[in-house]
């Protein structure tokens, strides 16, 4: 399969995915018959072309100099393609016929066992003109497109973040069959989804090791880049997100898809990565027929949600055909590949997969090892009851340790009083917009369930308002001893931008230490809220296999 | 000290660990003072200590079973408040923030809520601690079962009717009166907001934007205008707004802005039938943004701005005003700017939409304001109007109900303009819807003696 030889060739995503085929076919399938498995037919461009490419053409300087994207994709763009792989990317061109997933395969993926998702670039093509050069020539520019986006700024950024040398990078480029199916000029899967053997969110009743799967209609795109799609824990497919209500549920679910264009391209770009992808509504997807197995309706009349599309109304995509009827058995054979992929790599795994119903066709696209620390993320008791913690808890959502923030937001407790909390909601918005236009994150520490709409409850504030806080904390005291929303409210959003955060529930024995916290100089004080600016760090440190976390002052 | 002042001081002393309530208390009391006045047989029966003490509280337990086979046990109330007017009638509500204290002062307000609608409901409220959110269906179905085996022995067509409200929506409906069917063996009328299919009511929808409409055409009534060849803002887009534009089309206005939370725009054409098919498609289907309505129709779209920051900024021109997207979006900034540009006519969709001071701006300068409380009653109305269906064993159509709100609406309208003309404040609807609710329930109260 590969051009080139040796593992190493291979790249992250290709390794992984060579690793699993075995387990794939020892899969018993026996409890599936009607769904096939498989990995979508693909092809490894080894990193040694990529090696090449860079070296006679040449872009070693413009790749490693800092310049704009778009100037190092052009620069990839006039490079010529090294003459080893032409021969069989031709053959592949006059073969395959149908859309085409050009990836990346670092190496450094691999070697270093982090996830790049959404650091280097896909590039999707139709694949299906008539004449085979047009096809190759597309194939080249996306290969290309993809090299380059090896060096682009967020790349470039990612490795600096995480201590890694760029220039070590090796790029292997995965050319994957797409799954899907053909609607008029839409191309795209029923289903697509990710699934981790881990979870850093659960939500009760469920636990972080039995997982979290993320669906979505059309391409994955939606999920990679952290759109609206449906997320459950695998063992409570039936439990459906924490929505506040059928209308919270209809605004948050997914309302648009990604397809690949089978038609003219509105424009020729090759150095955009979305040049064949389009966005379209929920609707042109009934009208294709791809709802059945994924959709409820709504019936404003009745005020409820029925199962499936048999009906007039309004469409949601809740996915209950699958989860609720289990149409398909899908949730099962998702948690039979999880136990199986995380048996052979020996620890937590993120699958991502695709699937068509017509048959019902389940595409095995990639794992990679989840990265979930463990000894030095285990904290003792000493450590949650130490004089210097501001705060612990034993209801904490996320995981890993931040040592940058020193900026501290919060509700001066003997002012707050539930009668007051709309106010608040607007001085959080304040000190939320100061800070994110200085590009700082910050603390933020409030009082009851947050989010809430009833502001009898917490403060009414909307994500909007408070999106610059990477760690919350909900606190409780005498006059509010209210449930608090354990991140509920925005947990899409918590999920997504790895938001740390802390319950404290007026049962538990842990407390914000206000002493310490009302003696920091004020950097900014509105009538019900403060802020405070630290001269040194604090030390946040989340256990998320134990849902514990503790936040340090020095 | 004064009358209410000695009520709201006694209540305090048994009931403190109840803000929400002593606060409705304080707050409803306050502005009825002037009947104390007019009426010292009310005084001396004591109307209004006993008024704000529920008839019964029936709290009770509520054991149910999780799908992971564990046992939930959540707390269940029911305030039957007064019953003075008609069968007990509000909502339940399933939430986690439900306590006894936020169930009476739903119940408390809900007296003077149904009784202005002029139709004979009392006032009552329900529910429970317990979160929907992240249930299962079938959670949820043995949820309702558990309630509603304790419930159904104190509700009943001639007694309690209880309806949906935060939490209980047409499922949960569906699951209480299912079971309470299955226990009880009678197809009795003891819940509304039930599915068209059994027994609920038509123009359920469409209730709370119409009945803004009839309200606004009364109160110009009383200046001798039409809504006909007038200009309109709305804002929001969803239920609400969506059937304010259908009915101020049908009226001959014409609507010259819609909103959602991302921004408005504003259609000096007016927003026609076709552009209103546009936006039910648009926001009950595609969930999509108003700005896209600004793109296919030419129109200008002010992003991140609400319609009465629009017209404030933009001075535009409009006769009425029909807030009915949420709570405090007009401010006195807001509201003095729509007075300048001739708004004279504010009907209120949402609840609580105008803030005190921009209230007090619309009074000042005698804008026609009707205040949610009466102008957003359709959607009670409707419910009212349900319980007759059922008691009468038949269904009217679309037209039939569409026309009784209309009544409705209008009623409510006679009986706040009168109170305030009694009461020295003509004109005045928030005074007057105050008073016209009290009124009728106090009076009962008087007429059945001490019991």
């Amino acid at each position: 399969m590969a051009v080139g030889d040796g593992r190493e060739e291979l790249g992250g995503k290709a390794q992984g995915l060579l690793s699993v085929h075995q387990t794939l076919t020892e899969l018993d399938q026996s409890s599936f018959p009607e769904i096939k498995l498989d990995i979508p037919k693909l092809t490894v461009l080894g990193t040694s072309i990529f090696e090449a490419f860079i070296q006679r053409n040449g872009l070693q300087d413009i790749a490693h100099s800092g310049l704009s994207d778009a100037r190092i994709a052009n620069a990839f763009q006039r490079g010529d393609m090294p003459f080893e792989a032409l021969g069989e990317l031709r053959a592949l061109s006059t073969t395959w016929t149908t859309p085409l997933a050009v990836r990346s395969s670092g190496l450094l993926e691999d070697q270093t066992q982090r996830p790049f998702a959404g650091v280097y670039l896909t590039k999707m093509i139709p694949n299906n003109q008539p004449d085979p050069d047009t096809r190759f020539a597309k194939l080249i520019e996306a290969v290309k497109f993809v090299w380059a986006s090896t060096f682009f700024k967020i790349a470039r950024d990612y490795c600096q973040a995480t201590g890694l040398d760029i220039c070590q990078e090796k790029m292997a480029v995965i050319l994957q069959e797409v799954i899907g199916c053909r609607h008029q000029n839409r191309f795209y899967p029923e289903l697509s989804g990710v699934a981790r053997s881990y979870n850093f969110y659960p939500l009760r009743p469920a636990k972080p090791e039995d997982g979290v799967v993320n669906l979505a209609l059309g391409l994955g795109k939606t999920i990679v880049d952290g759109g609206r799609c449906w997320i459950y824990s695998p063992a409570y497919p039936e439990m459906p997100p924490p929505y506040d209500s059928t209308e919270e549920l209809l605004k948050e679910t997914q309302t648009d898809f990604w397809m690949i264009n089978m038609g003219e391209p509105p424009e020729f770009n090759p150095i955009k990565e979305t040049e064949f992808l389009q966005i379209e509504n929920l609707m042109t997807a009934d009208k294709d027929g791809t709802l059945f197995h994924l959709a409820s309706t709504y019936d404003p009349q009745a005020e409820r949600m029925m199962i499936g599309t048999g009906s007039k109304g309004i469409r949601a995509l809740t996915f209950s055909p699958l989860l609720v009827m289990k149409d398909i058995p899908v949730n099962a054979l998702i948690k039979r590949m999880l136990a199986s992929c995380e048996a052979k790599l020996g620890c937590p795994v993120e699958v991502e997969f695709a699937m068509t119903f017509d048959p019902p066709r389940f595409g095995f696209l990639q794992v990679r090892p989840m990265v979930v620390p463990e000894g030095d993320l285990k904290l003792t008791a000493e450590e949650m009851q130490d004089p210097n913690a501001l705060a612990s808890s034993e209801v904490v959502l996320g995981n890993g340790v931040d040592d940058s923030i020193t900026d501290i937001v919060y509700v001066i407790p003997e002012l707050f009083d539930l009668k007051n909390t709309r106010p608040m909601a607007e001085e959080l918005e304040a000190h939320n917009r100061r800070l994110l236009d200085e590009g700082r994150s910050y603390l933020l520490i409030v009082f009851g369930r947050l989010g809430t709409e009833d502001s009898w409850l917490g403060i009414p504030v909307t994500w909007g308002q408070i999106c610059g806080a990477s760690v919350i904390i909900e606190a409780t005291q005498q006059n509010v001893k209210v449930e608090l929303s354990q991140g509920s409210h925005y947990f899409h959003n918590i999920i997504n931008l790895g938001v740390k955060h802390f319950s404290m529930p007026f049962t538990s024995p842990f407390r914000v230490d206000w002493d310490w916290l009302l003696k920091q100089p004020v950097a900014n004080a509105i009538h019900y809220t403060r802020h405070v600016r630290l001269e040194k760090p604090l030390h946040i440190k989340v256990d998320g296999r134990r849902g514990r976390g503790t936040i340090h002052h020095s | 000290m004064s009358l209410v002042q000695d009520v709201i001081s006694r209540l305090q002393e048994k009931d403190s660990g109840q803000p929400e309530f002593l606060q409705a208390v304080q707050e409803v009391l306050t502005s009825l003072e002037p009947t104390a006045e007019k009426h010292p047989d009310f005084v001396k029966a004591k109307i209004y200590d006993r008024i704000v003490i529920p008839d019964r509280a029936i709290l009770f337990r509520v054991p149910w079973v999780d799908d992971s086979g564990e046992v939930q046990i959540n707390r269940g109330f029911r305030i039957q408040f007064n019953n003075a007017i008609g069968p007990y009638k509000g909502g339940l509500r399933f939430h986690p923030s439900v306590n006894l204290g936020i169930i009476k002062f739903l119940g408390f307000e809900q007296i003077f809520k149904n009784s202005l609608t002029t139709l004979p409901m009392g006032g009552a409220k329900g529910g429970s601690d317990f979160d929907p959110k992240g249930k299962t269906d079938n959670e949820v179905m043995r949820f309702c079962q558990a309630f509603m085996r304790e419930l159904y022995r104190h509700i009943g067509p001639n007694t309690d009717v209880p309806a949906g409200d935060i939490g209980v929506g047409g499922r949960e409906i569906g699951y209480l009166y299912g079971y309470y069917l299955k226990i009880v063996n009678a197809n009795n009328s003891v819940l509304t907001g039930k599915g068209l299919e059994y027994g609920g009511s038509l123009i359920r929808p469409e209730a709370t934007g119409y009945g803004a409409v009839y309200f606004a055409a009364e109160m110009l009534a009383t200046r001798g205008q039409q809504i006909s060849g007038k200009s309109a803002a709305v804002s929001g887009s969803g239920n609400v707004a969506q059937y304010t534009v259908e009915k101020l089309n049908q009226l001959g206005a014409k609507t010259i802005t819609l909103s959602d939370s991302n921004g408005t725009i504003v259609d000096e054409a007016g927003i026609d039938a076709e552009k209103l098919n546009f936006v039910l498609d648009l926001k009950n289907h595609r969930r999509g943004r108003m700005s896209e309505y600004a793109e296919i129709y030419k129109v200008p779209y002010f992003a991140d701005k609400t319609v009465w920051e629009v017209i404030k900024e933009q001075n535009l021109k409009v006769d009425m005003s029909f807030p009915s997207a949420h709570e405090n979006e007009i401010h006195k900034a807001e509201a003095e700017a729509m007075v300048r540009n001739g708004c004279t006519c504010v009907s209120e969709g949402a609840n609580m939409p105008s803030d005190l001071e921009a209230v007090q701006v619309f009074l000042d300068n005698h804008v026609l304001y009707g205040p949610g409380k009466a102008a957003n009653a359709g959607g009670v109305a409707v419910s009212g109007l349900e319980m007759s269906q059922n008691a009468m064993r038949m269904s009217w159509s679309r037209e039939e109900v569409d026309q009784k709100l209309q009544v409705i609406m209008k009623n409510i309208h006679a009986s706040a303009l009168e109170a305030s003309e009694e009461y020295g404040c003509k004109g005045n609807y928030v005074v007057g819807a105050n008073i016209a609710g009290f009124l009728k329930v106090a009076k009962s109260m008087l007429a059945y003696g001490i019991v």
